[in-house]
């Protein structure tokens, strides 16, 4: 069982996974699970959703306790009110939020999505496997090279 | 019957016996020519008009001659586009040339016709006179205006066409990659535990649903072929080839097949496509071999008349039928059961398309058991009208 820690003191972070598709949202879910990912997992439906999380406003308002800083943020592009383009520009151009490590996670292997993203500041580029197998192995790496390889910055004061 | 004076200066010269002979052969000349001539004065009355002209408009010469050619046919030439070119063009300009008119004369129907008119001066009686020649260009025009609005509606109903395999392909395949990985998901949790039947419905609806994707996927390839395609530049179909050949390297190995290829030309083409086409073509070759028989592929070329050079891929394989040699190329067309051969039906029909994008032609020819052999040929040389990028 791999757990990814916040900082030296391994304090396990939350993983916050930003995607409007349910089935999708389920199937990363099982995936981390098949790869024995035991982090505690949050989801939201799109960008707003996102940064009402990230700034713990609107209906993550006084979640203080409940909606802990993610310390990876796992980030569909295509959705719905806020895509995951904007989000990204937004979080990457915030003082406060452009230290937590977002990884794209999309069916998209466009050229264009790719640098754009890169551009905004992604962290990582995942093009969605289209088996289960591949996103189970996808997120095995994933877990890997944010546990063992990775160091995290400190938790926000 | 008057003779004519092959001298032409002494034509026009101003004798009195001479005159009518010019008069007459310019009457001739005028009788002759096929389409509509006018003479008119520097009053815009009709001094002389050929036959041409007084039948197209079913007008009487004699009715004709002397009056002014907006009274002509109960006023019919009385309109804004001839008034301005005669009264105003013509006289800034001394001639016109191709000026349109598209009217509805009486007795005759719609016409369209162009104008060509011009000042002729330097007359005995020191007035300019003014030529007028008509082309109809009714019939012309309608076509024209028929192919345009064919054009317009191929254009849009193939963007639709485009538009709708490229949307139907990628919002198809969402849906599709949930059912295969929820599927393998079941497959990973419960496979060990299921039992005879369930156990095959299981595979089976996987194995389905893995097709599916091939098939949208290769609907999506066949409609970016000239969306998405590269620029034409030389490309060594040899170089091409080779590639091809290292792709295939294990199946050849596996299969025990001989791949040979000589020597290729280079041509202008989408690099990209022309590897696609070869892959589908050297694929084709190695899936559809006999099982008794040591398969060999052949890939050939030769020069054709007219900038344009040959590829060929033949092989001793399952062959086909010479009657469905035209068939193959559909899209969806298959000659062989998926329990034989696995296939979408869409690898030639990409082919062809590849082929079209390009200029050239696609021909299979086949033997039912003995081998097929497919021809493409390609100009060497892209015209820059050709290119869709």
């Amino acid at each position: 069982m791999m757990m990814m820690m916040q900082d030296r003191h391994k304090i396990p972070i939350t993983i916050l996974i930003c995607d409007d598709d349910e089935d999708d949202r389920l199937l990363t879910q099982q995936a981390l699970q098949d790869a024995h990912i035991a982090n505690a997992l949050r989801f939201v439906e799109n960008g707003e959703q996102l940064l009402d999380y990230l700034h713990q406003r609107g209906e993550f308002a006084g979640e203080h306790g409940t909606a802990p800083r993610p310390g990876l943020i796992l980030l569909d592009l295509n959705m719905p009110t806020m895509d995951g383009r904007e989000v990204l520009k937004i979080i990457k151009q915030d003082p406060t939020l452009l230290d937590i490590p977002i990884v794209v996670l999309s069916t998209s292997s466009l050229d264009e999505d790719i640098i754009r993203s890169y551009q905004l500041g992604v962290n990582s580029f995942i093009t969605k496997p289209v088996t289960f197998s591949g996103l189970v192995e996808a997120m095995n790496v994933l877990g890997r090279y944010w546990l063992e390889i990775v160091e995290l910055p400190p938790a926000a004061a | 019957m008057t003779t004519v004076n092959p001298q032409r200066s002494e034509a026009v010269t101003d004798t009195p016996e001479s005159v009518p002979v010019a008069e007459q052969l310019l009457r001739d000349i005028l009788d002759t020519v096929r389409e509509p001539l006018l003479v008119l004065d520097h009053d815009l009355r009709v001094m002389q008009a050929n036959r041409a002209f007084f039948s197209t408009f079913r007008l009487d010469a004699a009715d004709s001659i002397g009056r002014e050619i907006f009274t002509l046919g109960d006023g019919q030439w009385d309109v804004a586009p001839i008034r301005s070119m005669l009264r105003e063009r013509l006289v800034d300009e001394r001639h016109v040339s191709d000026v349109e008119v598209d009217h509805v004369f009486q007795g005759v129907g719609r016409t369209i016709m162009l104008l060509n008119a011009r000042l002729v001066s330097g007359n005995p009686g020191g007035h300019h006179v003014i030529l007028v020649a008509i082309e109809d260009v009714t019939e012309r025009r309608i076509i024209e205006r028929r192919l345009a609005a064919q054009r317009q509606e191929l254009l849009r109903s193939n963007d639709a066409l485009h538009e709708f395999a490229s949307v139907a392909s990628h919002d198809l395949q969402e849906p599709l990659r949930k059912i295969l990985s929820f599927g393998e998901r079941l497959n990973t949790s419960l496979g060990a535990s299921l039992t005879g039947n369930d156990k095959q419905y299981l595979d089976r609806m996987l194995n389905a649903a893995t097709r599916m994707r091939a098939l949208i996927s290769n609907l999506l390839a066949y409609s970016q072929i000239t969306t998405r395609g590269q620029r034409f530049a030389r490309t060594d179909l040899a170089v091409v080839a080779k590639e091809v050949a290292a792709e295939f390297e294990t199946a050849i190995a596996e299969s025990g097949a001989q791949l040979e290829i000589d020597i290729l030309p280079t041509v202008e083409a989408d690099a990209v496509q022309m590897r696609q086409l070869l892959e589908n073509l050297i694929g084709n070759a190695l899936k559809y071999r006999r099982k008794d028989v040591a398969l060999v592929v052949r890939v050939t070329s030769a020069a054709v008349d007219g900038g344009y050079s040959s590829i060929t891929v033949t092989d001793n394989g399952i062959g086909f039928s010479e009657v469905h040699a035209e068939k193959i190329f559909r899209m969806f067309e298959r000659l062989h059961g998926r329990a034989q051969y696995e296939g979408s039906g869409i690898g030639l029909a990409i082919c062809r398309k590849i082929v079209e994008r390009h200029g050239g032609t696609i021909a299979a020819t086949g033997t039912n058991g003995q081998g097929a052999s497919f021809t493409v040929t390609l100009p060497v040389t892209q015209s820059a009208t050709g290119q869709m990028s």
